[in-house]
C-alpha cells in the first residue's frame, strides 16, 4: 500500500469502510490482490473515493460480492469499491410495481421485501439469487427466465451511478416509460463497471404467478432432446423458462440423468393448466414430462442458478437460437478433446442452454494446467472454440477460468466492435480512465 | 392575388380540422410512391393553409405542381381522424389554383366538351364508330409505351376499353353504335323490393356516350326488382370534372340543371351507377350551399341518390340464374371513400349464384384513373395503373369488377396495354346477366 | 453550430453531390415545396428546409450524409413526421434526409423470430409481413398505420400494449447506422451483452441526434393466441384511476389499460372512428388481457369486479375481433379527432408513477381551470404515461401563452410526482425547456458529452433533445 493510499483511507473512509486485512485475499483481480477493498455506506462515499483515484490515477474495480471480478482487463486495480453496504430498499410502491434498491441488496433479499406483497423481479442471472442487483445489472446477463421476462435490460427503470470523477449521476427513474434525454441507463446495463459504480437500481416488478410448474423430459443425450426444444422454442407457448441441460441433476449430490429439457410454466392456474396439457403436444411427442410444483420447481431453478458453482472454468457461448444444434456438436467436439488433454480424461463438463437465447454454457470442473504443454493446449481449443463460433456469427465468453488462461485467451474476444466511440463514450462517464482498467474500451 | 384566395379563407375553419398527425399519408397513392410529403394529403392541405397565411402565393409551381398531381382519390379522407374534408378543400384549392391561371390545356378543355351537349355527342359518336372498327386493339398493341406516344395509346386503350366484355351475352346489348336514345325500359315481372317506386336512372355524360350498356343494364336490373324506371329528360353531365379541376362555377350551373331535370321527373330514387357522379351529386349542397334558390333544392336531390349498389346490395335483391364466372372486384374511389360505400358491391356480387369472389389486394387504392390522370401524368398513373394490373393478374379473376366508368376505361386500358384478357364489367352487368341467364327477362 | 444560415442557399457542389449520390428525382430544394417539411405533428415549432433528400439505400444515406458532412451542413432526418415533439424539424436549417423510400423488409428470419427491415417500413406493414408467421412487432404507438420502424428507434416509441410487452428499446436488437460523418456502422447485434458497451441501446430514443439508422433488426414474439377486451364506462376520472390501481393491486396483468375522458370521448364520438363510447361518461377504460385462451375469462372478470367496485357505471365486453378492433380504433385515432375540439393540439406527454395518477389528474383539471383552457385527457392509465391535451387556437396569442404556462405546471407537478416529462413522444424541441427538471447540470454535462461522441461536429439534428440556452423560456 502506497503512502498517499495510506493517507487517504485514513482522511476519507468512514470506519467499517475498509475490509479488514485477513479478508483482502478472497478479493484478487486475475490473481493480483487490490491494495485496498472498500465498503462505502452511501453513494456520497463512493464519490470521494472515486475523486480522490481519478487525481491520484488508482485503478477502481467496481464489485458487488466479488462474483465478477474476473470481468476482463482488471489489470494495475488498485482499489476494489464493494456496494454490499448499499443495500436498503430506498422505495417500494406496490401499487407501481416498482422498486427503488441499493445495488448492494442480494436478489434473494429483494424478494423477500417483494414477495411479502405478491410481487417479484423475474430475473435469475448466473450466480443464483444470492448476487447483487447492481451485478446483475452491471453484467447485463440474462437467465433461464430471459425466455419469457427478458435480460436485465428489460427490467431496469433507473439506477444512480458514481462517475469515474466521483459525479453521483441518476438516469432513467422509476417510471415504466420514459425517453427524456438519451437513454444512459441502457448504455450503464452490461457495462461490467466501466463506466460507474452502479449504487442504485430502479425496477419492474411482476406480480407473482399464482402456479409454478416445471416439466422436465429426460433423455439419454441433449442431442435426442434437441428436435424437442426446439419445438417448443418455436410454439406460441408463453413458456417462463426452456432449458437444455447436460446432465441433469435432480437433487444437490443426488441423482444424475444423462440429459433433460426443462420446461417452466408460470402464470394463473387455468392457463398453466392448459400450457401442461400442451406442452408435450408441442414438443412433438417426446414421452412423459415428469412434473414438479411449486416449493419442489423453485428450489430446482434455484439449484439451476447455482449450478456452474465451483467450476474451474465457466464458457458462454451466445449464437442464433436455429444454430443451437450446431454449437452444441462444436461442444460436443471440445470435450473430447479437452479429454484427451493428458491428465485431463476425469474432466466434469456440463453444459446448460438457454434455448430461445441461443446461450449456451459450458461449466468445467477438475480443470488443470499444471502439465506438458497443458496450458498452451488449453488457450488453443478455447481461442479456437471462439474463433469458429464468431465465423457463425456468434460470440463466446470465458466468463471465469484460471487467471493465466482469462489473461491469455481474454474474456470477451475479437468481435468487431465500434472502439472509438466506445472510447468515447467512456471519457465521458471516466475521464481519468480509473474504472475497471484494461476492460472493453479502456 | 388576395381576392382568389377568399374562396379558401371561407374553408379556413375546415382547413384547421387538420391537426398534421400524417395519418392519411400511407394511404395516399401519389405519396406511397413519391416519398415527398408534398404529395401527400397533409402536404397539400398545408400548402392551401400556407395559401390562406399569405405565405404562398396560389400559382406558384410548386403549389399547382402538387395540387395538381393528386389523384382526387380521397382514400386519406377513410383514414382522416380529424375528419378533414379534403376532397372539398382540393376542388376549393384547385379553382383558386385555376383562376391563377396555374391550369394545363387539358384540364381546361375536358370540362369545356363534357358540360356541352352540342360538343359532346359528336365526340361520343365519333367515339363508338373508331372504336367499332377494331382500330383501337391494334393501335394499343403496335404503339410504343414511351413519351407522347404512351400517352395516346393509354388514351385509345381507355377508349377500346369500353368495348363489351367477352364473357357477356351480347344478345341483349344496344347497338353499340346508336348508344344513348335507346329504349331502356323491359316489362319484367315480379313484385319485389321496389314495390313500384318511380326511380330514375342517372345517365351521365362518359356513361352514356361509351358505356350505355350499364345504362340499359341499370335500368333492366331495378324493373327486375319491381321500380318503375322513369326516363328523365333533360338531364347531363354531373360537374365532377368541373369540379374537381377549379371550375366550380361550371360544376354549380350543371348541378342546377340537373336538380331541375329531376325534379320534373318526380322519381323517389335516383340511381346512379357512375361512382363519381354519385359522389359529386351527394355533394350538390354543399356545391350550392350559398345560393338562395337551389340549396335547399339541392339537398332535397341529394337526399334521393343513391348508387346502383345501395339499392342492390340487399339481402331482398332477386337472385338470378348461374354466372358460373371467377371475378374480382376493385372499389372505385369515389364510391369507397367519398360514398363510404364498402360492403354494398359485394353484397350485389355475392348474390349472383355461381359467381366466384375473389379479394382483390389493394382493392382500396385508386386504379390511377382519376378522370385523364394516366394522360396527364402519364408516369405516375402508369406505374399506378400497373400495380392494379398486376394485383388484378395474381388474383387469375377472368372479370374485374367497378362501378365507375373511369375506373373501368383505366383498369381496361392497362389490361390492354398489358396484353391481358380480363374483363371489366361493372357490377350490375354480372346482376343484369345473372337475371337474363335465370330467365327473369321475357 | 448556431445552424446553417436560413437565408444562403446550399452550395452548388454540395447539390451536385446530393444529386449524384441520389438521383436528381430525389432531391428538391424549391423554397415554396419546403414549406410542407416546415413542421412535423407538432405544430408549434416550425422552419421550412433548405432541401429533402430522399435516399434509397444505407449505401444512398451514407454518401448523402458524407458529403452534407464535408460542407458542413446540418442533418435532419426525417420518418413520416408523425412525431410529437418537434424532432424532425430542421430548426436551424439544413438538409432533410428523409427515409420515405427506404420501405424494403430484407429478412422475415421466423425460426430465430427476427426480421431486418430498412428503417421507413411502417410499424403496420411489419407486422403484416411477419403475421403469416404467427408472429408480431410488439410495440404499438398509435399511430403505427403511419410511423415508421426509423421513428419508433429515434423515439423510442410505446404504445397501449408495452404495459405488458415493453416499449422498443426492447425490441431492437440491432442497427445499421450511417454516422454523422457518413460512415455505416452496425451497433448491437447477437451477444450484444458480450463485451461491449450497449450502443443500440443508447441508440433507440436518441431522436436522430448520432445519426440515422437505416436498418433495424427486430425481435419478434408470437401472435397471443387470444385476448379478452373490457370497456369500462365511469362517472369520473378519479373513480377509473382507482379501477387502475384496484386492477394492479390484484395482481392482474393486462396488456393494457387505458383511459379516454369526457373530452377525448366527445371528440371521438363526432369522428369517423366514432366507437359508441357514451358522450356523458366521464371516463372510459379499456382493459384487455391476451396470452393463452385459458385463464383469460376470469382474469376479465376479475378486472369488471374491481371497476364495478370502484364505481363503474357499465361494464362492456367486446364480443368479437371486429369489436375489439373498433374500439381500439376509437382510442388509437383520439389525438386526431382532437382536431374537431379546437384548430390547434398541445399534445403532452409525461409519466408519473400509477399510485400518484388520481392526484396528479386533479392537479392537472385544476390547472385547466385556472388557465382557462380545455385539456382533454388520453393515457396509457397502466404505465402511469399521461396525455393531457390542451386545445386552443393559435391565432390567439394570448391563449397560445396560457398554454404555455399551463404546459409548465403541469410538467412541474409530474416531476415532483416522481414522474418524467416525457413517456414516449420525445423531447425533440419541445420539452428542453423542462430538461433541467430532471437532469442536473452535471448530467446534463454528460448527455451534451455523449452526443458529441457520435457527433463531433454538431451537424445531426442540432437544437433537439439538449437545452443549449436557445430554446424558448
Amino acid at each position: 500500500m502506497t503512502a498517499p493510499l495510506r493517507s487517504f483511507l485514513a482522511e476519507v473512509v468512514s470506519a467499517g469502510t475498509l475490509l479488514p486485512e485477513p479478508e483482502r485475499a478472497r478479493w484478487a483481480v486475475n490473481g493480483a490482490i487490490p491494495s485496498a477493498v472498500l465498503m462505502p455506506s452511501s453513494e456520497e462515499e463512493v464519490g470521494r473515493i472515486l475523486a480522490r483515484a481519478s487525481q491520484e490515477g488508482w485503478g477502481v474495480l467496481p464489485a458487488g460480492f466479488g462474483r465478477w471480478l474476473a470481468g476482463g482487463g482488471g489489470a494495475n486495480v488498485e482499489l476494489v469499491i464493494s456496494t454490499r453496504r448499499l443495500r436498503d430498499v430506498q422505495e417500494y410502491e406496490p401499487a407501481d410495481l416498482t422498486f427503488t434498491a441499493g445495488a448492494g441488496i442480494s436478489l434473494s433479499s429483494l424478494a423477500e421485501a417483494t414477495g411479502a406483497n405478491g410481487q417479484w423481479l423475474p430475473l435469475d442471472p448466473p450466480g443464483g439469487e444470492e448476487g447483487s442487483l447492481g451485478a446483475a445489472v452491471a453484467t447485463g446477463m440474462g437467465g433461464p427466465l430471459g425466455q419469457w421476462y427478458g435480460p436485465p435490460r428489460d427490467h431496469v427503470l433507473g439506477l444512480t451511478m458514481v462517475s469515474g470523477d466521483g459525479e453521483v449521476l441518476r438516469w432513467g427513474g422509476r417510471v415504466v416509460k420514459n425517453v427524456a434525454g438519451f437513454d444512459v441507463t441502457r448504455l450503464c446495463i452490461g457495462s461490467w463497471g466501466a463506466l460507474g459504480v452502479i449504487t442504485s437500481v430502479s425496477g419492474r416488478l411482476f406480480p407473482l404467478p399464482e402456479v409454478d410448474v416445471t416439466l422436465i423430459l429426460e433423455g439419454h443425450q441433449r442431442f435426442s432432446l434437441l428436435p424437442h426444444a426446439r419445438a417448443l422454442a418455436l410454439s406460441s407457448l408463453p413458456l417462463a423458462a426452456l432449458e437444455l441441460l447436460d446432465p441433469l441433476d435432480w437433487k444437490e449430490g443426488g441423482s444424475r440423468s444423462p440429459a433433460g429439457l426443462v420446461v417452466r410454466l408460470l402464470g394463473s392456474r387455468e392457463e398453466v393448466e392448459a400450457m401442461e396439457t400442451r406442452v408435450p403436444r408441442e414438443a412433438g411427442d417426446a414421452g412423459v414430462f415428469k412434473r414438479l410444483e411449486g416449493e419442489e420447481s423453485r428450489a430446482f431453478h434455484g439449484r439451476l442458478g447455482r449450478w456452474e458453482e465451483g467450476a474451474g472454468l465457466v464458457l458462454r457461448m451466445v449464437a442464433l437460437p436455429s444454430l443451437l444444434g450446431a454449437v452444441l456438436r462444436l461442444v460436443e467436439d471440445s470435450q473430447a478433446q479437452w479429454k484427451r488433454f493428458p491428465a485431463q480424461e476425469g474432466l466434469d463438463v456440463r453444459v446448460a442452454a438457454h434455448v430461445g437465447a441461443g446461450v449456451v454454457r459450458v461449466a468445467v470442473w477438475g480443470i488443470s494446467l499444471e502439465g506438458d504443454g497443458l496450458r498452451g493446449g488449453w488457450v488453443e481449443a478455447l481461442s479456437g472454440l471462439r474463433e469458429v463460433l464468431e465465423g457463425m456469427g456468434g460470440s463466446l465468453v470465458l466468463s471465469s477460468g484460471p487467471a493465466p488462461l482469462v489473461r491469455e485467451v481474454g474474456t470477451w474476444g475479437g468481435r468487431r466492435v465500434e472502439k472509438t466511440l466506445m472510447q468515447g463514450l467512456k471519457r465521458q462517464f471516466d475521464p481519468q480512465g480509473i474504472l475497471a482498467p484494461g476492460r472493453f474500451a479502456g | 392575388m388576395t381576392h382568389l384566395i377568399r374562396e379558401l379563407q371561407k374553408r379556413e375553419e375546415k382547413l384547421f380540422h387538420c391537426v398534421h398527425c400524417g395519418f392519411c399519408l400511407p394511404a395516399c397513392p401519389t405519396y406511397t410512391r413519391l416519398g415527398d410529403e408534398a404529395d401527400s394529403p397533409r402536404g397539400r392541405l398545408h400548402f392551401m393553409r400556407a395559401i390562406v397565411e399569405g405565405r404562398l402565393e396560389p400559382d406558384s409551381p410548386a403549389v399547382t405542381r402538387h395540387l395538381d398531381r393528386c389523384l382526387g382519390c380521397r382514400a386519406c379522407e377513410s383514414v382522416c381522424p380529424s375528419g378533414v374534408e379534403y376532397g372539398q378543400l382540393l376542388e376549393g384549392a384547385r379553382e383558386v389554383v385555376a383562376r391563377a391561371g396555374g391550369a394545363s390545356f387539358l384540364t381546361r378543355l375536358l370540362p369545356a366538351v363534357m358540360g356541352r351537349p352540342v360538343l359532346l355527342r359528336p365526340a361520343m359518336l365519333l367515339a363508338r364508330i373508331v372504336r367499332g372498327t377494331g382500330i383501337l386493339d391494334r393501335a394499343v398493341r403496335r404503339l410504343s409505351g414511351e413519351g407522347w406516344s404512351g400517352q395516346v395509346r393509354l388514351g385509345l386503350g381507355m377508349m377500346a376499353a369500353t368495348s363489351p366484355p367477352r364473357l357477356l351475352s351480347r344478345s341483349m346489348s344496344p347497338n353499340e353504335l346508336l348508344g344513348p336514345e335507346e329504349k331502356m325500359d323491359a316489362e319484367m315481372p315480379g313484385e319485389t323490393m321496389g314495390h313500384g317506386t318511380r326511380a330514375a336512372v342517372f345517365k351521365g355524360c362518359v356513361q352514356e356516350g361509351l358505356l350505355g350498356r350499364v345504362n340499359h343494364a341499370t335500368a333492366r336490373v331495378l324493373n327486375a326488382n319491381g321500380f318503375k324506371v322513369v326516363d328523365v329528360p333533360g338531364q347531363g353531365c354531373c360537374g365532377a370534372v368541373h369540379a374537381h379541376t377549379g371550375g366550380l362555377k361550371g360544376a354549380r350551373e350543371l348541378a342546377r340543371r340537373n336538380i331541375r331535370a329531376f325534379e320534373r321527373a318526380g322519381a323517389g330514387v335516383v340511381a346512379v351507377n357512375a361512382a363519381g357522379c354519385g359522389a359529386t351529386m351527394k355533394e350538390y349542397p354543399h356545391l350550392l350551399g350559398d345560393d338562395p334558390e337551389y340549396g335547399t333544392r339541392a339537398r332535397d336531390l341529394a337526399a334521393r341518390v343513391r348508387d346502383i349498389s345501395e339499392i342492390l346490395g340487399t339481402a331482398d335483391v332477386r337472385v338470378g340464374g348461374r354466372l358460373p364466372m371467377r371475378v374480382t372486384y376493385d372499389a372505385p374511389c369515389h364510391l369507397l371513400h367519398a360514398q363510404r360505400i364498402s360492403a354494398q358491391p359485394l353484397a350485389m356480387l355475392e348474390s349472383v349464384p355461381g359467381l366466384e369472389l375473389v379479394p382483390l389486394r389493394g382493392h382500396e387504392e385508386c386504379c390511377g384513373g382519376a378522370g385523364v390522370y394516366g394522360i396527364t401524368h402519364p408516369e405516375l398513373g402508369g406505374r399506378i395503373g400497373k400495380d392494379k394490373v398486376r394485383a388484378i393478374v395474381s388474383t387469375g379473376a377472368q372479370a374485374v369488377a367497378t362501378g365507375n366508368p373511369g375506373c373501368m376505361m383505366q383498369i381496361g386500358a392497362g389490361l390492354r396495354m398489358a396484353g391481358v384478357a380480363v374483363d371489366v364489367v361493372h357490377p350490375v352487368e354480372l346482376l343484369d346477366e345473372s337475371y337474363r341467364r335465370g330467365g327473369l327477362y321475357r | 453550430m448556431d445552424g446553417n444560415d436560413l437565408t444562403e442557399p446550399l452550395p452548388l457542389q454540395l447539390l451536385r453531390d446530393l444529386q449524384a449520390a441520389v438521383g436528381t428525382d430525389w432531391i428538391f430544394s424549391d423554397p415554396d415545396r419546403m414549406v410542407v417539411y416546415e413542421t412535423d405533428a407538432q405544430t408549434a415549432h416550425s422552419q421550412a428546409p433548405h432541401a429533402v433528400v430522399l435516399p434509397a439505400t444505407t449505401e444512398e444515406a451514407s454518401e448523402v450524409v458524407h458529403a452534407l458532412h464535408g460542407h458542413g451542413i446540418l442533418m435532419i432526418p426525417r420518418g413520416a413526421g408523425t412525431g410529437l415533439s418537434g424532432g424532425a424539424v430542421a430548426l436551424r436549417g439544413g438538409v432533410v434526409v428523409g427515409t420515405s423510400r427506404m420501405t424494403g423488409i430484407l429478412e422475415v428470419d421466423h425460426e430465430n423470430r427476427r426480421a431486418l427491415v430498412q428503417c421507413g417500413v411502417l410499424n403496420n406493414d411489419l407486422n403484416a409481413a411477419v403475421a403469416p408467421y404467427g408472429l408480431h412487432y410488439a410495440p404499438d404507438p398509435s399511430s403505427q398505420s403511419a410511423c415508421t420502424i426509423g421513428g419508433n428507434v429515434a423515439e423510442n416509441s410505446g404504445g397501449p400494449h408495452c404495459l405488458k410487452y415493453g416499449v422498443t428499446s426492447r425490441y431492437v436488437t440491432a442497427l445499421r447506422v450511417v454516422l454523422p460523418d457518413g460512415r455505416v456502422t452496425w451497433l448491437g447485434g447477437q451477444g450484444r451483452e458480450q463485451g461491449a458497451f450497449d450502443l443500440a441501446g443508447l441508440f433507440v430514443g436518441s431522436e436522430g441526434c448520432f445519426g440515422l439508422a437505416t436498418e433495424v433488426e427486430v425481435a419478434l414474439l408470437p401472435l397471443p393466441e387470444a385476448a379478452r377486451t373490457l370497456l369500462v364506462i365511469f362517472e369520473t376520472i378519479e373513480d377509473a384511476g382507482r379501477a387502475v390501481t384496484a386492477i394492479i393491486s390484484r395482481g392482474l396483468l393486462p396488456a393494457a389499460l387505458e383511459i379516454v375522458d369526457r373530452n377525448t370521448i366527445r371528440a371521438v364520438e363526432a369522428s369517423i372512428f366514432a366507437a359508441g363510447y357514451p358522450t356523458d361518461a366521464g371516463a372510459a377504460l379499456v382493459v384487455e388481457f391476451d396470452g393463452v385462451e385459458a385463464g383469460l375469462e376470469r382474469h376479465a372478470e376479475e378486472a369488471a369486479r374491481c371497476c364495478l367496485d370502484a364505481g363503474a357505471r357499465e361494464v362492456r365486453h367486446a364480443e368479437s375481433d371486429q369489436e375489439r378492433m373498433a374500439l381500439w380504433k376509437g382510442r388509437k385515432k383520439a389525438f386526431g379527432a382532437m382536431g374537431r375540439l379546437a384548430p390547434d393540439l398541445l399534445v403532452q406527454d409525461a409519466t408519473v408513477p400509477r399510485s400518484r395518477l388520481p392526484g396528479v389528474l386533479a392537479r392537472i383539471s385544476e390547472i385547466a381551470r385556472r388557465y382557462d383552457l380545455q385539456v382533454a385527457n388520453v393515457f396509457h392509465a397502466g404505465d402511469g404515461n399521461l396525455h393531457p391535451n390542451l386545445v386552443y387556437d393559435r391565432r390567439d396569442p394570448e391563449e397560445g401563452r396560457r398554454v404555455e404556462q399551463a404546459s409548465a405546471e403541469i410538467m412541474k407537478v409530474c416531476v415532483e410526482a416522481g414522474g418524467t416529462i416525457t413517456g414516449e413522444h420525445g423531447v425533440g424541441v419541445d420539452k428542453r425547456k423542462y430538461m433541467h427538471l430532471v437532469f442536473s447540470p452535471a448530467e446534463l454535462e454528460i448527455l451534451r458529452g455523449v452526443k458529441q461522441v457520435f457527433d463531433p461536429m454538431g451537424l445531426c439534428n442540432p437544437g433537439k433533445v439538449l437545452p443549449d440556452g436557445q430554446e424558448a423560456p
